[in-house]
């Protein structure tokens, strides 16, 4: 797992020790920065930390070192040294010849510091509860839940959070006129647990640290010849992904023997990712015409592969999977009952696209492009005789099929501006976009979108511009027979639990990403620069996308974002900036319930929802750098995001839910002192807090509800609201 | 003789005329080349930051780079620049190439001459070329600021450039829901390459999934179970610049599930206040138990739920 990551920490330590004695005449320079650093934080929320890691004792913030010989240069550079979210990266280059990049980042990703379990993993993936507390919990399930209340509050706090490392290369490579070679490739190790879910019985759900130990890797190689007018570019790849992890296999609280219906069965089983693989191919055209005209063409095609072993369709050993005519078929819940022993997935995708960009005459721009994408998704679509939803009762089908769910979208579009003058200059914009899909209510859509843009420059270093787009999206057909629900009974009297006995889905139903939209999308800019010394920006962008056929699902959605910036060069010494910016979307939803399988037609079940989220964003910034040894720079930034839930129904009954609050203050305070000619020490301050108030992530308990007969075991990692101070000294160093 | 030859031939003479009057005279020479070194003099902090530049390596390249190198590879031949002397009322100081004053196009032209491979390949059909962005906006060889590790910016780093002019994905960037672009392990050309890319949005892949897949591989599936709308668009459910709800997505469950799902039973729910206590709206709501909602290749994962 870390053969890579060993040879690239081994690369970059060498081109240190190499740099550092190379006994060639060379010339260079480096800075380093370090110091030790206390901090505090009133809870500890792993928000603080969720990508980085704040130090605590000594660091290393960063250091550069670039060295020249010849035509040779090699530059190491690296933040955060030794740490969960370093980066170093090294990089030798030959003239224009020759370039190597080697590269490796560590990012981390906190989900919880106080996420507690208490399962035992006795292999990568297989979680174990004591036999005694199972076989008890069976026997005595009306103290099932202040049994695993004291279970669980004695359970380990647990690492909720996974580290990725990512390893990169690339040789660059010009041996020739017009020739360039590239090799390159990304190694990503992702390692650690993050929260999972599976449930036993309906509606009982079991939060698990999913264990993870996957490896993702991006190889390339690319050639590209040019000469006079005309350039190609070629590149073949390669990306794979493997899981050594593969399954998770948890026992059930509630069960120490296998049972049919009820609470299932004693362990259950979740198929995590499968290992896939892809290998692509591109070959790219451009050919450079008079009158600033350039024509580029591109034919991608990758083909994919995932045939990972299917898991049995249930762990409970009682539930039988013989029905009907299709008992030879096989037995209870081995593979032989499956309809494959493995889904041999196939794609191939295809990409084109062709753009041609144009100045035919003095102040007239123009782009055509074309851009055409297939994913055809070739695995063979298969017949299954029913399945095990959560281990518990087997569904009998008729009819269910794993078909291949492939597209195909394509977008032609011409923009064209003219200027007037060299201070106003307008343009159209008009796009077609077409998309068909397999196995959906709507299998083809297409949009047209027309528009307009303009840019005004009044006076020098003042813009304004600005931007339109109308679209009108329409589907093809709807296809009613999707919602219908699949039939689980060969006897059509004796209807099933999802028999289709009519609609499954309210016929009135458009899924958002398919329905029928017009869409509005406005952008307006200005900026402003007064001399040197000051700049000013705004812009205003306002979305609108209205699904006018829509009776049921999301019926509308508006966003309006604006924003502002402000950079003031003062005087020599002071330097301020400043941005900030609001947001408001809101979104209309609509549905009507039912708590049977029969889809209600009474609008009395109607219900709506009115969501608006809202978010607030300031930053402020100074540099004082006065003549002297001292200099002073600062930060603050202030996130609101509030959203608000406005629920309602037809018989008036529904009541809001509380409104969610996220907001972050960060403030960061530098005081440098130039102690040496080279060297400056730095004293820091940094405070930060985060409010948080969401009725979903608050509090989580272990056990859910709390009172009552549990239906939930989470791990209960919260978010919190936190304070958090640092204080740090750092030695800055130029050398 | 038609009437339109003799037009044809009389524009095409009076061009010819035109172009023999605009020569300059014989007596002013064309500028040419005269070296690195003449700039030294007057140019003395660019002329030593540029030995600090990939370029000035390049320049011992001249087998595989242009004609012309050092600085008049960029500014053009220096000769009547440098006999000006500094004077600015003579006509030749502004006879070499000045940036600051250059259009976008014919600025960027010049960095084209070079860089047009790879990376830029498709820089001529890009919406920052087409939108009159040049690359000295971006990058700047004398005065850089992030002289460590990348590509010469004219700002600290990549994701502090971009949303000088993208204002909105700042505010994105903040909220807290978010990939780690604000902690500086991940920027904006991870994803996007500025210099074009012959994909919608200038996407460093084909498709937004394909994007996604190069982190995300684990979702690239095919999976026996597929979920529609997620091999169709990533972006149906997630809002990668940030989002104020849980793993980026674009509204808050179980509302963001009943923009699709209202039928029968347990999805088309009305879920408000009093339902606080259940689990089909705590915690992780419908992905407690559809936690496969990527997709399943588990032969009873048709709902999502192994």
């Amino acid at each position: 797992m870390t053969t890579l990551r060993l040879a690239v920490a081994t690369a970059l330590a060498c081109g240190m020790v190499v740099s550092a004695f190379c006994p060639v005449a060379r010339a260079g320079e480096g800075e380093v920065s370090f110091g030790s650093q206390w901090w505090d934080q009133t809870v500890r929320d792993a928000k603080y930390d969720e990508f980085s890691q704040v130090p605590r004792g000594g660091f290393l913030e960063s250091f550069v070192l670039r060295e020249w010989s010849g035509r040779n240069s090699l530059a190491l550079w690296g933040a955060n040294g030794l740490r969960s979210d370093q980066a170093s990266k090294l990089t030798w280059a030959n003239g224009a010849r020759w370039r190597v990049d080697l590269g490796y980042t560590q990012i981390p990703h906190q989900f919880s510091h106080t996420a507690r379990w208490g399962w035992t993993q006795t292999a990568p993936g297989v979680f174990t509860l004591p036999d005694t507390l199972q076989a008890r919990n069976q026997a005595l399930p009306t103290s099932y839940t202040p049994r695993m209340a004291d279970f669980l509050a004695d359970a380990p706090t647990i690492k909720l959070g996974f580290d990725t490392h990512i390893s990169n290369a690339r040789l660059r490579a010009r041996p020739a006129r017009g020739w360039q070679f590239e090799a390159r490739g990304t190694m990503r190790e992702r390692s650690g647990q993050k929260p999972y879910a599976l449930d036993f019985g309906f509606s009982t759900a079991l939060e698990n640290p999913e264990p993870i130990n996957q490896r993702m890797v991006d190889a390339d190689l690319i050639a590209s010849y040019q000469r006079s007018r005309l350039r190609a570019q070629a590149s073949v790849g390669l990306s794979t992904f493997d899981n050594a992890i593969s399954t998770l296999i948890v026992d059930n609280p509630k069960r120490n023997f296998d049972t049919k219906g009820g609470d299932g069965p004693r362990v259950g089983q979740l198929d995590l990712y499968p290992d896939n693989q892809v290998v692509r191919g591109s070959l790219a055209l451009s050919y450079l015409l008079p009158k600033r005209t350039a024509i580029a063409a591109t034919l991608g095609i990758a083909q994919g592969k995932q045939d990972d072993d299917f898991l049995p369709f249930t762990t409970n050993t009682l539930v039988d999977t013989i029905g009907g005519d299709l008992s030879t078929i096989g037995n209870k819940t081995t593979l032989d009952s499956l309809a494959a022993r493995r889904l041999d997935g196939k794609t191939t995708q295809l990409n084109g696209d062709v753009r041609l960009t144009t100045s035919p005459v003095r102040g007239l721009d123009g782009t055509l492009r074309f851009h055409y994408t297939d994913y055809d998704d070739r695995t063979e679509e298969r017949n299954w005789i029913g399945q095990t939803p959560y281990d518990v009762t087997w569904q009998r089908f008729i009819e269910l099929e794993s078909g291949p769910h492939g597209n195909t979208q394509w977008q032609g579009g011409v923009d064209a501006d003219y200027a007037f003058a060299s201070q106003f200059r307008l343009g159209v914009i008009a796009e077609y976009r077409s998309r068909e899909r397999e196995e959906r209510e709507v299998e083809k859509d297409h949009e047209t979108v027309l528009g307009g843009r303009t840019r005004l420059r009044p006076w020098d270093g003042f813009e304004v511009s600005g931007r339109y787009t109308h679209g009108d999206r329409k589907l093809d057909e709807f296809l009613g027979e999707d919602y219908i629900g699949l039939r689980t009974r060969f006897d059509p009297t004796a209807p099933g639990l999802y028999d289709s006995l009519g609609q499954l889905e309210q016929p009135d139903l458009r899924r958002f990403d398919v329905a029928n939209r017009v869409q509005d999308l406005a952008t307006v800019g200005a900026s402003y620069a007064f001399g040197e010394r000051l700049d000013l920006s705004a812009s205003y962008d306002y979305l609108k996308n209205d699904y006018k056929d829509t009776k049921f699902g999301l019926q509308d959605e508006t966003q309006h974002t604006a924003a502002a910036n402000a950079t003031w060069h003062f005087n020599d010494q002071v330097d301020l900036d400043w941005g900030g910016g609001y947001s408001e979307t809101e979104t209309n939803q609509a549905s009507r319930q039912s708590g049977s399988s029969i889809p209600s037609t009474s609008s009395l079940d109607d219900w709506g929802a009115d969501l608006k989220d809202r978010d607030g964003f300031a930053a402020a910034g100074f540099e004082w750098t006065p003549k002297g040894r001292i200099s002073l720079s600062g930060r603050y930034q202030l996130s609101v995001h509030d959203a608000k839930f406005d629920l309602s129904n037809a018989t008036s009954t529904a009541q809001d839910l509380p409104t969610t609050i996220y907001r972050r203050h960060e403030s960061l305070l530098d005081a440098s002192w130039r102690w040496l000619e080279s060297t400056t020490v730095v004293g820091r301050w940094g405070w930060e807090e985060y409010d948080v108030d969401d009725w979903a992530t608050n509090d989580v308990p272990l056990i859910f509800p709390v009172t009552g007969t549990a239906t939930a075991i989470f791990l209960g990692d919260s978010a919190r609201s936190y304070k958090a101070h640092r204080v740090a000294l750092l030695v800055k160093h130029r050398f | 003789m038609s009437r339109g030859v003799v037009f044809s031939l009389a524009l095409l003479a009076a061009s010819l005329s035109m172009l023999v009057m605009a020569r300059p005279p014989s007596s002013q020479s064309a500028p040419h080349a005269v070296g690195s070194e003449a700039c030294k003099d007057c140019h003395q902090d660019q002329w030593q930051a540029f030995q600090h530049n990939p370029h000035a390596r390049a320049e011992m390249d001249q087998a595989v780079v242009a004609d012309q190198v050092g600085c008049e590879s960029c500014h053009g031949p220096g000769s009547a620049h440098v006999e000006a002397g500094g004077d600015r009322s003579d006509p030749g100081f502004a006879s070499i190439r000045n940036f600051k004053t250059l259009s976008a196009k014919d600025a960027s032209e010049v960095c084209a001459s070079c860089h047009k491979a790879g990376e830029q390949f498709y820089w001529e059909h890009s919406s920052h070329a087409r939108n009159d962005v040049s690359c000295v906006q971006c990058h700047s060889i004398h005065h850089a600021k992030n002289e460590g590790a990348g590509p010469m910016l004219t700002a600290s780093d990549v994701n502090h450039l971009c949303i000088t002019c993208h204002k909105d994905k700042r505010a994105a960037l903040a909220r807290s829901a978010h990939m780690p672009l604000r902690e500086g392990s991940m920027t904006c050309v991870d994803c996007h390459n500025p210099h074009g890319a012959p994909a919608a949005r200038m996407i460093r892949a084909a498709t937004v999934n394909e994007l996604c897949y190069k982190c995300h591989a684990d979702k690239r599936g095919p999976f026996l179970w597929e979920h529609p709308p997620v091999r169709e668009n990533c972006l149906n459910c997630h809002q990668p610049h940030g989002s104020n709800n849980d793993k980026v997505l674009a509204g808050k469950r179980p509302y963001l599930c009943q923009r699709c799902h209202v039928g029968t039973r347990h999805p088309s729910t009305l879920y408000d206040k009093p339902d606080l206590l259940a689990n089909r709206l705590f915690n992780r709501s419908c992905t407690n138990c559809h936690s496969q909602i990527h997709g399943s290749n588990h032969p009873s994962g048709k709902y999502f739920h192994r």
